[in-house]
């Protein structure tokens, strides 16, 4: 990230451009993620099970219905802790961008050591903050990944053995009614 | 010639390996076909054929005697007349039993919510997994699973549902559940085509079956006259091997 983000911005002025920092970064950040990402949304589609085509194929749906349904649900379900990497990876990443003078938290930190000559407490501040940035990054995706799961465990309703139901599948029942185990 | 579905020198190959040489059949109004044959015999693929999951190479598929391959046949419409069970469930996943069994009725019937949901309730009691309406696929034992997929499939109040191997993903003790229900739908009049290694269901329940051998159909008839009266030798080999 380092070198793309000199070229870009270097290579930018070079050609006329004159980029505000801040846009440089939030762009620098982006297509660096942006390929990453699209690797792993291409992956997290592959990897949904082809059956589950066929299945929403079979009853009727279209290939669009399929893919909002069925398929990206599930490919997003997937993808999410690689996701979570990869923000945390940018958060951490985005200290690298002082390279192009953008006055990110690292670069604070640095000017704030150098006017106080606290380098400890400040460096120890700036390690807080990019943790707490980083678990909070994190504990918002495992509650995504949670709520998309939905709850371990289910209600059962009405008795198992359901007198309601048309087929009763109770092993007495089997027994009574097997004629192709004769 | 009331045939719900028709197939006519029904041809099939995957590169040069001809799965499916000129397959001739039909199946009436309740009526269940079982489809016998080793492995590797094409059973797979013409279910596959019949519903296009597969395109097949030259032949006719005739439903009510409209070619569903001519172009002139409504696909969604199609597949919503005629259910599939899998082998290996496939449930949807990131859906509830209960939505397993909507979300075909809502996005291809176009029916409202609640005559969705009454209508899932309805095939979900009838396979005995109402209670468990709100499970996820990955929380219930494998017969369940296909006692969930025959209740999505019936929920589309299809005409005819094709059957592929639906208790060969199971364990023993579950495959009767599974069979039960079978049973019953074809007692109620159903029509089914079911590709089975379960030789005492299709004695028991089918009106025809039909042996399949490298990829051409080699015998066909009633219960009594493939399985009790075999007269190839490859249909010999096959019911011996089976027991
Ligand atoms: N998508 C495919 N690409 C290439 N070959 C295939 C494909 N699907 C099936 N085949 C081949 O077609 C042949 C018939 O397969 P099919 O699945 O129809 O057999 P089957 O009778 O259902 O067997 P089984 O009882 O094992 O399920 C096999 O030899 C298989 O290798
Ligand atoms: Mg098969």
């Amino acid at each position: 990230m380092i070198v793309q983000a000199v070229v870009i911005y270097y290579g930018a002025q070079y050609a006329g451009f004159y980029m505000d920092t801040t846009f440089a970064a939030i762009f620098i950040i982006s297509i660096n993620t942006g390929a990453y990402m699209a690797e792993i949304v291409r992956g997290g589609i592959v990897s949904v099970d082809k059956g589950q085509f066929e299945a929403a194929h079979a009853i009727g749906m279209t290939h669009w219905q399929t893919m909002v349904n069925v398929v990206l649900p599930q490919a997003i379900r997937n993808i999410l802790p690689s996701v979570g990497n990869e923000f945390i990876v940018n958060i951490k990443d985005s200290s690298v961008l002082n390279v192009i003078s953008v006055t990110e938290l690292f670069f604070q930190a640095k000017s704030a050591a150098g006017a106080y000559y606290r380098y400890f407490e400040v460096y120890f501040i700036i390690a807080v903050i990019y943790l707490i940035l980083t678990l909070s990054v994190s504990k918002i995706l495992s509650i995504i990944e949670r709520k998309m799961d939905g709850p371990e465990n289910y209600v059962i309703h009405g008795s198992q053995s359901d007198s309601r139901a048309e087929i009763h599948v109770s092993k007495e029942n089997e027994e009574a009614s097997k004629p192709w185990q004769a | 010639m009331a045939s719900v579905i028709e197939v006519k020198g029904l041809k099939k190959s995957f590169g040069s390996h001809e799965v499916l040489r000129s397959i001739d059949f039909a199946t009436g109004k309740g009526e269940c076909t079982c489809i016998i044959g080793s492995s590797g015999s094409g059973k797979s693929t013409l279910l596959r054929c019949i519903n296009l999951l597969e395109t097949p190479d030259g032949g006719e598929i005739l439903y009510h005697g409209e070619d569903i391959l001519s172009g002139n046949v409504n696909m969604a419409q199609y597949h919503a007349r005629v259910g599939m069970v899998f082998q290996q469930f496939n449930l949807f996943n990131n859906m509830s039993v209960l939505e397993n069994c909507m979300t075909g009725q809502m996005k291809v019937l176009k029916r409202g919510k609640e005559e969705a949901r009454a209508n899932a309730v309805k095939y979900l009691t009838k396979v005995g997994m109402d209670a468990y309406i709100n499970a996820k696929p990955r929380q219930l034992s494998g017969g369940q699973k296909q006692r969930v997929a025959i209740a999505r499939a019936l929920a589309m109040d299809p005409e005819v549902i094709l059957f592929d191997e639906p208790t060969s993903a199971l364990d023993p003790e579950m495959v009767g559940e599974v069979l039960n229900v079978m049973q019953t739908l074809a007692q109620e009049g159903l029509t089914m085509l079911v590709v089975t290694h379960e030789m005492g269901f299709a004695r028991a329940v089918a009106d025809e079956v039909v042996f399949m051998d490298q990829g051409v159909i080699c015998e066909q008839g009633t219960p009594a006259e493939v399985l009790g009266n075999p007269k190839s030798e490859r249909l010999k080999a096959f019911l011996a091997s089976m027991l």
